[in-house]
This record gives C-alpha cells, structure tokens and sequence, in this order.
C-alpha cells in the first residue's frame, strides 16, 4: 500500500518536468515580448533590452530552464514580472479563494448530482426521471459563463436577491489568514461577515458546480441502473428489506465507485471552469488572475501556477485511486495485477 | 497455400461480421425508438442546413456595418435587435451558424485524427511507446485546457484556423486515451492474431482490421466532442480570442456582448440559446448513439 | 485493516494538501504582518463602535499594478498612491495648473535651465521620516543617477534632468540639461514624481510596491489582492486632514458588475463607465453622474511607410467620423478635430481634418487599386476609447467595406499588440494618448517620436520634427500655441492619423458624496471628498 503511494508519488516527477518544458517552451517561443508591458508607454528599445538581459531572458532557453528548476527546488520561484512581488506570494494570495469555490462548487455538485441521480434511477421513464435528465442536459450544454452572466441578470439585476460580484461587501474588512475568504470571516468570530460571504458564494459556486453537477447525476444514473439490476439488489429486495434501505445502503453504496471517479476527474476540471466563473463574477482567485498573466507575459507566475495546478490535478488522481480502494475492498494496489 | 487462404477467409469473414455497415443498421434501428436523439439529429440537420443556406434566409448582410441603426432592441424590423454597428443579429446568428459547425466539426477531425494515430501505436505497440505517448497526453491534461488555448490563439492572432487548431490540440490526449483502451482489448481478439499470422504490415492490421472495430466508440466520442468543441470556441470567444471580425461567429458575437450585459442584453441572450441548442443537440445524438450501440442501456 | 489505513492516507494526504496552502500562506503574510496588525486594530476599534468610521469605498476596474510611483504605469494604481503620495506640486483641481504643494515656492533660472523649489517644512512621512531636501534629492537621484530599467516614467519626468543640489535642509536646484518647458507640470504628475520615503525605500530593497510610505493625506493600511486596498487617515498630516476616515479602493473588474456595486450602494464612486449605460445610471436618484472632459485622444494611424498620402486621404475620406462617434459613444465622446484636446494651450479651432466624401474616396481607392488592407487593433477597452479597439475598427472597417476596400482584422491583447507594433507589418492601426501632464509636447511629439511603438505611424517628417524641437524649447504663451497650431494642420493635411474622439471621463457616485471630482489626467485626489 505504501509502497504503491510512494511510487505514484515518483511518477509525479517525470510528469511535473513534462509540464514544465512544455509551458516554458510555449511561453517563449509564443507569448509577446514581456518587456514591453512591464517598462510601459515610454520605454524605448534599449532599455527594454537591458531589462531582457537582467531578467536573463537573453540567454539560451535551456539555461533558463536550468535556472527555474533550480530556484523551484529551493523553493524560490522567482518574481513576479509585472507587480515585482514573489511569485509565491502572488499566487498563495489567490490559490485559497479559488480552492474554497471550487470546493463549494464540489459539494454542491456531489449532493445534489447524486441525488437527482438516485431519484431519477429510481423513478426510471416517469415524468421525474424526464425532468431530472433534461436539468441534466442542459447543465452539460449551457456556456458556462453565459450561465453565469444570466444568472447575474436574473439575480443580480431584476431580482436583486444576491450579489453578483466579488468575495464580500466592499465595507466588510477581517483580516486575512488562510487566504480563504469562507475560514477568514469565520475566524473574525463575526457571523455577519460570515454570511457576508458565503452570500457571496452562492452564484458563483452554483455556476461552476452547474456542469459537474449534470455529469454526476447522469453517471449516478447509470450506475445506479446498472447496480439495481443486480442479483443482490433482487436478494435484499427479497429479503423484505424496505425500499430505502435497499437503495440507500445496497445499491448506492455499491454504484459509488464510478461516481467517486467522476467527481475526482471534474475537481481537476474545475480548475479550469473556475477561470470562466471568476472572470465573469470577479472572484479574487487564481483563475482569472492566470488569464491576465497570460497576457501579460508574466512567464515566472504562469509556469509556477500551471505547474501548481498540475501538481494538484495529479495529488487528485491518486486520491481517486485510494478511495477506490477504501470503497471496494476487492481492489488491492501493490499487487502485481493492480 | 491452401491452408493460407482458409485462415485469410476466416480473417476476412470475421471482418464482414462486424463490418462497419451492419453496425451503422444496428444503430440506426435502436436510434429510431429513442425520442430525444432523433429531436437532436433533426436539429443537427436544421442547424446543417442554415450552415448552407444561412446567408440566403437572412433578412439583412451579417457583416455590413449600419452605425444609424446601432443599438436597437427587439422589433418587428430586428428581431434580435441590432448590435453596437447596427447589423441585424438574428441574421448574424443564422449567417454564423456555418463558422460554428465547421470550428466545431474541423477540430474534432483534427483531433481525431492525430489522437487516433497516437492512440494506435501506444495501444498497439505497448510497452515502451506505449508509455512514452500516455505520458505525454498525461501532461497535456495536467494543464488546464483553456489556458493552453488562450497561449496559442494570444499569439497566433484570432482566425478559423488558429480557432479549430488550439481546440483541436487540448483534445488530442482524449481521443488517443479512447482508441488506445479500445485498441489494446481489441489486439487480443483472434482476427487480429489470424491476420499477424498471415504477415500482414502493422499499419495494415491497424487500419484494416482493428480500427474498424473500434470505430463505433470513436464516433460516439467524436459527436460529444463536437458539443464540446462548440463550448470551447465559446469561451475563446467570450475572452475575446474567436476569430476575425466582421465574422458573425457565435462565441465571439458573445465576446461583443459582454460589455452592455446590462443595457443591450439582447446582445448576451440570443447567441447564447443558440449556443446551448447546438450543443444540446449534439450530446442528445450522441447519447442516443452511445445508447444504441451498447445493448445493455438499451432494455 | 487494510481498508482503515487507504481511508487514513488519502485523508491524511487531502489535509496535507490544504494544509500546504494554508501554511505556506502564512509565510507569505509574515512580509505584511505589520499591515495586516493594522487591520486588525482597526477593526477592533469599527466592531466596539463607540465612533462611526467612515469608509469612502471606491470602485476600480482593476487591480492596481503595485504602489511604488516610481515602478508603475497604470492608472488604477494611481487611484491608491495619489491619496498616499504628494508631489513638489500638484494640479489645480480641474486643470493642469500647477501650484504649491510639498514646495511652497520655485525660481527659474534666467536660461530656463535650473529650477530652485523652497520646501515645505515640518512634513513627515508617515513613517515619521521628516521631508527635507535630501528626501527630495534621494527621490530624483532614484530616478536619474540610480535608474534601474523598471521604472516607467523615469525617463520621461526626469529624463532633462543633469543633477539635483541640495543648497540647504529645505531648498534644493533642480539643474536640467537642455530647455523643458514641460518640467514644471512633470512635477506634479502622479507617475514619477510623486516623493516617496527615503527610509522606507532603503528598507525595502528600493521597492514600495506592496508597502507604500508618503506624505499624503492618507496611510496605506493593506491591500488585498484583486480585491481591495484600505487606506485611512493620516492624523499627522500637514493640510487639510481627509474627511473620510478610510477609503477602500475595491477591484470589480466587470463593468456591469461595477454599476451594480454603485447602484445597490455596495461602493460610493465608481470610474469607467461604458457610454451605453449613462442613461439608466441618470434615471436612478440615489446616483449621480458626472462628467468631464478628457485629456486623450482617440485615434486611428496610417503606417505612412507603407500608404502613401493620397491614399491615406482617401481612406479618411470614407470614413463618417461624425456618425461613428455618435453612434460608438452615444454622444459622451466628441469627434476630434484636433489632436489636442480643446482645453490644452496649443488647441486651435481652425485647423481641418479630411473632410468626409465617400464618393470621392471610392474613386481615388479605385483610381489606385487599393482593395485590401491590413488591420491591427487592441482588443481592450481603453480610457480613451472605452468601446474597445475592436469595436471600434469593427465600425471603421465597415466605411472601408461600402468603398470597396476588404480589410484583414487581427486583433490582440494590449501585450501583444504592442509587440506587433513594434514588428510593424500593419497599413492601418488604432491607438490613443492620454495626456500625462497637459502639456501640447506630451500629445503632438509622438509623431517625430524614433520609437515605432510610439510613433506608431512611423511618421517621420523634418518639417514636423522642426515644429516639436521649437516648440519644447519655446516659453508658454501665444509663441508656442502658435507653433503647436501650426503643426497640427500640417499633420491633418498630411492624413498620417485620422483623429477619431475626445473620451468624456464618465464618472458616477451615490448622492451622498460631496466634493468628488475626476482630475483631467485620469487620476482621483479625494481628500476632500466626504461622505453624509
């Protein structure tokens, strides 16, 4: 078992180096010249030069790679271009804001997928399961960010029941601990600004979670159909055991496995939904902060950030793997077959 | 040699059996019962039709500016009002459908084909190329696709073109990851020992004889790609990134509209209900083939 | 058992996986544990509510760059260092006169070359650092002798400058190299100039990006990124103390969102505001709009190396710049006749640009054979053209259409434009200016500017060049309006630009806020705003 993490965990290595050639190179060879946004309107060509030089951008690529994985080793990931801040700071501001919606949109996409799902399994060809499936469509076929935008309009503008736009009231000031707007407010010991937030979070985190929420609930479906055609379903059933039970601890329980897979696969994916949600609502998270440096050619934030991320998307696959185990104790990583 | 042609009949005959054609009869008849895939194929079939004849239904030209009759509401003379140069958007939605299609279907294709090569030879070489390109496709899909997409169209400028190839390129590791699992169980079927037998090129065995086979899953995959695709130049759009103006393509009439959410919403609404009908339909069709072609859903 | 421990290690490796960023984030708020105490204390002091603290709350499209003046170009950033920093001067409320500010009194020097300024005394920093000549010298040697290449505006305020001297604890020389009538406005402006503390700087590396310590009527208390900045009032000050006891300057990116923010009263004042949505923010009577006049324009540029001038008038001759900018800017935008703006020395009424004749236009191009065109634009809003570059090529591209000529559009984010610029493969591209310090050199150099990113029609004219060096060089007054008159018909008839619009600064805050005022150089003063 240890042994099994222990080696997954070294695969990570050759992965994270991939990663790391690859958006250094692309950055490179096809991002715009990071002198010109970082000297200004009035900077002239000479000294746009000097600054390429003392950034090192001058040198030969692969003595800029060696630079970056040397410095990322010891733990320093340079600074940012554009802002002349650590990198590690930039990104550590931002990152726990994007993690807290992106959690918020997982719950809300777990709870309520698995149970339209159940529901719609159950309930299979009656008017229910035709609504639930068509929630469930549409959740895979609406632009995201268009959902989010008409969710603005609707709630935001017409309605006026929610906010559409930040973490919190411009007025509401606590300090900043984690970085994560949901533990901070809490940690101020204020439940206003608590609420406050998580009033916040409800367009936002409902928006990113509206997709995964549809994948869920379809992959629920199907394998709750294919568990309750099960031979130990019709036993249990046989048994006299009430509905409920047979579904709630027989059949759910063994459907879960697929659905466990689904929602480590969509977290990763998430990631990436969340530049489109904090975009359109201003989260101040990593997300739409990444797009900027992308543009702005900030290469040190942009290769430290997706080799965060990466880092994360490959942590998230493994855990999948673990919970695989403890769900189905008939899977034993370690073993030669496995 | 007698022997030769009886184990190249046997090949062959194994072959016909699950011969594409009689596949495509099989999906079909299962098709025509399921209600929600046919309403989505008589959709595609709408939308594939305003992509030849759009321009020609058009009440006004899609692309000629009118800076009069700028940011008009909904009217009997625009029905989806006009956008900040006064074109008609109902005609620019109709005008554009042909841009979404084809970036839609052109980079699934392009896709398709480079994730199908690669999902080949890993699938069906093993062992060390096997790892090499699965290694590769799993570094891809460590990095967030839309930034990947935002890198190559920032530098390469907007365009058809560039649109279909940054789409194209972050689903490559998909499609390879499909063919390559189907592959791999398909190599162990006894056609494919028959024909190695036989001395047949691996490109032929590939070609011939296992991809075929696995072609059924592959357009499953394909027609939920398109839906996928069709999100994915939206969202390059929104972000400013579509293609070259005056070209009335969807995600980029989206892109446009971001700045007056509030005071010309028509700009914002329509594209976007054209946006999720394209793609509802698209992943209605391929449940609906999914469905057919896996009997288990099916009873 | 075995199942027990796969449980333990995927939690334990879910927490230490939280745990990684919420430690890490710890270290990282060890460099502002001084700011972040400060917030603190404060907030103890709000949530005891034995006085009301008011908070002016400003909402801004972006996020500030970094708070150093010296290391920043934008003005977002600006908005936060210009209640933190003063310059030796500053402008008039709603010009670019400049008058006494940290220097009570200045001299010229009979060749117009040394400018001696008396200082204000019993100014401190609010690091409690006193304000003397040698900060004033520390600040212009920052900038001169001691130039690193990151520091945008250092060139362009001080780059005349030879040396600075200080004569005694408050007098200091200001020696330029070479005649700048322009020198004194530079003195004032929010880039550059602004005098940062010298103990401070030294402390922090020379960078008070995130840690900024001037002058000025407000402290920097922390700022929170792409989320807000809080300041709050410095008691210590040497005028007139700020009337709010806080301002927060809060980043909302989207500009709809921003209006929302305004009209729920979630912010005070808001800036930016697209030309669409002035009528319904007028129709709501918790909210007034307001608007001023722009120091910007809004132009399109002809890569003169590659159109030649009959051409270049035959193009402008297509285009309906009158319909164009009502339409594009719903009247809040005025269509340019000049390169300057009509307030600044220099402006004269009776200069002429092509006029509008499509059909004249659509003979010429066809006399000439020109049917395609290259097309480069910013996809951007920008505050000279808040349409965006897009829209607004989009709009000009449709005149080209109706006289024959195709246009091939390309457009990209401000970074790489300018880098495409710079590569300068474009016949057509559209840029802007907005004025630095109201100075007519600050606008009309930039077409005898050598740097193609400047110049970006690579126009390069001796007679024009001859208007510019006689005209920096010339003492302000009729002269030098004159000249500046002059070389604006010139460059009109020669059709290397076409001047598109005058930006109207757009402006809204909630009726009860008084004395807010959006300066003509795009930045906010607002000391003296209060709040009811």
């Amino acid at each position: 078992m240890l042994k099994y993490i222990v080696k997954r965990l070294l695969m990570l290595i050759p992965v994270l180096i991939g990663v790391s050639i690859i958006v250094f190179v692309l950055l490179r060879v096809f991002a715009a010249d990071p002198a010109s946004v970082v000297l200004g309107e009035h900077a002239d060509a000479a000294a746009m030069e000097s600054w390429r030089d003392s950034q090192g951008l001058n040198d030969p690529i692969i003595k800029q790679y060696w630079d970056f994985v040397t410095g990322a080793v010891q733990g320093d990931f340079g600074e940012s271009y554009y802002t002349q801040t650590s990198v590690f700071t930039e990104i550590m501001s931002r990152f726990p804001a994007t993690i807290e919606l992106a959690i918020a949109a997982i719950i809300i996409a777990s709870v309520l997928g698995i149970v339209i799902g159940v529901i719609t399994a159950v309930k299979k060809n009656t008017i229910v399961d035709n609504l639930g499936m068509f929630v469930s469509l549409i959740g895979i076929s609406v632009p995201i960010f268009w959902l989010g935008v008409m969710l603005q309009i609707l709630f935001g503008k017409t309605l006026g029941w929610l906010p559409i736009q930040g973490a919190s009231d411009a007025d509401i000031l606590f300090d900043k601990v984690t970085g994560s707007y949901f533990l901070d407010s809490l940690i101020s010991g204020d439940i206003s600004n608590f609420t406050n937030v998580l009033w916040h979070m409800i367009l936002p985190a409902f928006t990113l979670a509206f997709y995964t929420m549809a994948i869920v609930s379809r992959m629920t479906r199907s394998s709750m159909l294919d568990t309750l055609n099960q031979d130990y379903i019709r036993t249990a059933r046989a048994k006299g055991l009430a509905e409920g039970r047979v579904i709630r601890h027989h059949a759910l329980r063994n459907a879960l496995m697929p659905i466990v897979t689904v929602i480590g696969l969509q977290f990763g994916s998430l990631l990436g939904g969340a530049v489109l949600t904090e975009t359109v609502y201003g989260w101040p998270g990593m997300g739409k902060y990444l797009v900027e440096c992308v543009q702005k050619s900030d290469f040190p934030v942009v290769q430290s950030a997706v080799l965060l991320i990466a880092v994360i998307f490959v942590v998230l696959n493994l855990l999948v793997d673990l919970l695989y185990a403890f769900l189905d104790p008939r899977i034993k990583y370690g073993r030669k077959e496995a | 040699m007698s022997y030769v042609k009886q184990a190249n009949a046997l090949a062959e005959e194994t072959v016909k059996i699950e011969k594409p054609e009689s596949q495509l009869k099989i999906m079909w008849d299962a098709l025509k019962k399921n209600k929600a895939a046919l309403f989505g194929l008589i959709v595609i079939f709408i939308l594939v039709f305003v992509a030849l004849f759009g321009d020609l239904i058009a009440p006004y030209n899609a692309t000629e500016t009118n800076m009069a009759d700028a940011k008009q509401g909904m009217s009997a003379e625009h029905w989806f009002g006009t956008d900040v140069h006064g074109r008609d958007i109902f005609s620019r939605i109709l005008s554009g459908t042909k841009y979404s299609l084809l970036i839609g279907i052109a980079a699934v294709a392009f896709s398709l084909i480079i994730g199908t090569v690669l999902g080949s030879v890993a699938g069906y070489f093993g062992g060390k190329i096997d790892a090499v390109i699965m290694r590769i496709m799993d570094m891809m899909l460590a990095i967030p696709s839309i930034l990947l997409a935002i890198t190559l169209m920032a530098a390469f400028g907007q365009g058809l073109d560039k649109a279909i190839i940054a789409i194209g390129v972050v689903s490559i590791p998909e499609f390879a990851r499909i063919v390559r699992s189907s592959i791999m169980s398909a190599k162990e079927n006894d056609y494919v020992a028959a024909a190695k037998v036989l001395g047949n090129s691996n490109a032929r065995i590939i070609f011939r004889h296992i991809l075929p086979n696995v072609v059924s899953s592959i357009v499953v995959r394909a027609t939920l790609g398109i839906s996928t695709a069709i999100l994915d130049i939206a969202a390059l759009g929104f972000l400013g990134l579509g293609v070259k103006p005056p070209t009335p393509e969807w995600g980029t009439m989206l892109g446009d509209a971001k700045s007056y959410i509030l005071s010309l919403p028509h700009m914002i609404i329509f594209p976007g209900i054209v946006i999720s009908l394209a793609v509802l339909a698209f992943n209605l069709f391929g449940d609906g083939l999914r469905d057919a072609l896996d009997p288990k859903s099916r009873s | 058992m075995k199942k027990v421990l796969c449980g333990v290690v995927a939690a334990m490796m879910a927490v230490s996986l939280m745990a990684g960023c919420g430690g890490s984030n710890d270290s990282s708020n060890k460099n502002d544990s001084s700011s972040q105490n400060a917030l603190s204390s404060k907030n103890d002091s709000s949530s005891s509510s034995s006085e009301k603290v008011t908070s002016l709350i400003y909402g801004s499209g972006a996020d500030p760059r970094g708070l150093d003046t010296a290391l920043v170009d934008d003005n977002e950033s600006a908005k936060a260092t210009m209640q933190i920093y003063e310059c030796l001067l500053k402008y008039k409320d709603d010009s670019t006169e400049v008058e006494p500010c940290l220097a009570e009194s200045w001299d010229i020097s009979e060749d117009g070359l040394t400018y001696t300024f008396k200082l204000r005394q019993g100014v401190k920093f609010h690091d409690g650092t006193d304000f003397n000549a040698e900060a004033v010298k520390f600040n212009v040697d920052r900038q001169t002798v001691n130039k690193t290449d990151d520091m945008p505006y250092a060139d362009f305020v001080f780059g005349t400058v030879s040396e600075c001297k200080v004569i005694d604890d408050y007098t200091v020389a200001i020696v330029l190299k070479q005649k700048n009538t322009a020198f004194l406005a530079n003195m004032a402006m929010c880039f550059g100039a602004p005098i940062v503390s010298p103990t401070a700087c030294k402390e922090n590396g020379g960078s008070l990006m995130k840690n900024p310590v001037g002058t000025g009527p407000y402290k920097f208390v922390s700022w929170s990124k792409d989320d807000r900045v809080v300041l709050e009032k410095f008691e210590d000050y040497w005028g007139e103390k700020g009337k709010c006891d806080q301002i927060i300057i809060k980043t909302i990116p989207d500009a709809s969102a921003k209006i929302n923010a305004l009209t729920t009263g979630e912010v005070d004042i808001i800036d930016g505001i697209d030309t669409t949505m002035v009528e319904q923010l007028n129709a709501d009577t918790n909210v007034t709009v307001d608007l001023t006049d722009g120091m910007n324009i809004n132009y399109m540029a002809y890569n003169t190396t590659r159109l030649d001038k009959e051409t270049r008038v035959a193009l402008s001759q297509s285009v309906n710049v009158d319909e164009l900018v009502n339409s594009l800017y719903d009247g809040y935008a005025s269509k340019a006749t000049t390169i300057l703006p009509t307030f600044l020395p220099g402006y004269s009424e009776d200069v002429a640009q092509v006029a509008y004749d499509a059909d004249a236009a659509k003979k010429t191009l066809a006399d000439k054979g020109v049917t395609e065109v290259k097309v480069i634009t910013y996809s951007n809003d920008r505050p000279y053209n808040t349409a965006t570059g897009k829209t607004l090529a989009e709009a000009v591209i449709g005149y080209f259409d109706k006289v024959g000529v195709k246009a091939d559009v390309s457009t990209f984010d401000w970074t790489t434009y300018k880098d495409k610029i710079i590569a300068g493969d474009y016949d057509i591209c559209f840029y802007g200016w907005n004025g630095d310090n109201g100075d007519p050199d600050n606008f009309l150099n930039l077409l005898s500017d050598d740097d193609p990113s400047m110049n970006v029609a690579r126009f390069n004219d001796d007679k024009f060049n001859e208007y510019i060096t006689t005209g920096i060089a010339t003492a302000a007054g009729d002269e030098r309006n004159a000249i500046y008159a002059e070389a604006e018909q010139y460059v009109a008839d020669e059709a290397a630009w076409l001047p598109i619009s005058h930006q109207q600064n757009i402006t809204a805050c909630r009726t009860n806020i008084k004395g807010f005022k959006y300066h003509p150089t795009a930045t906010v003063y607002l000391a003296k705003v209060e709040k009811e």
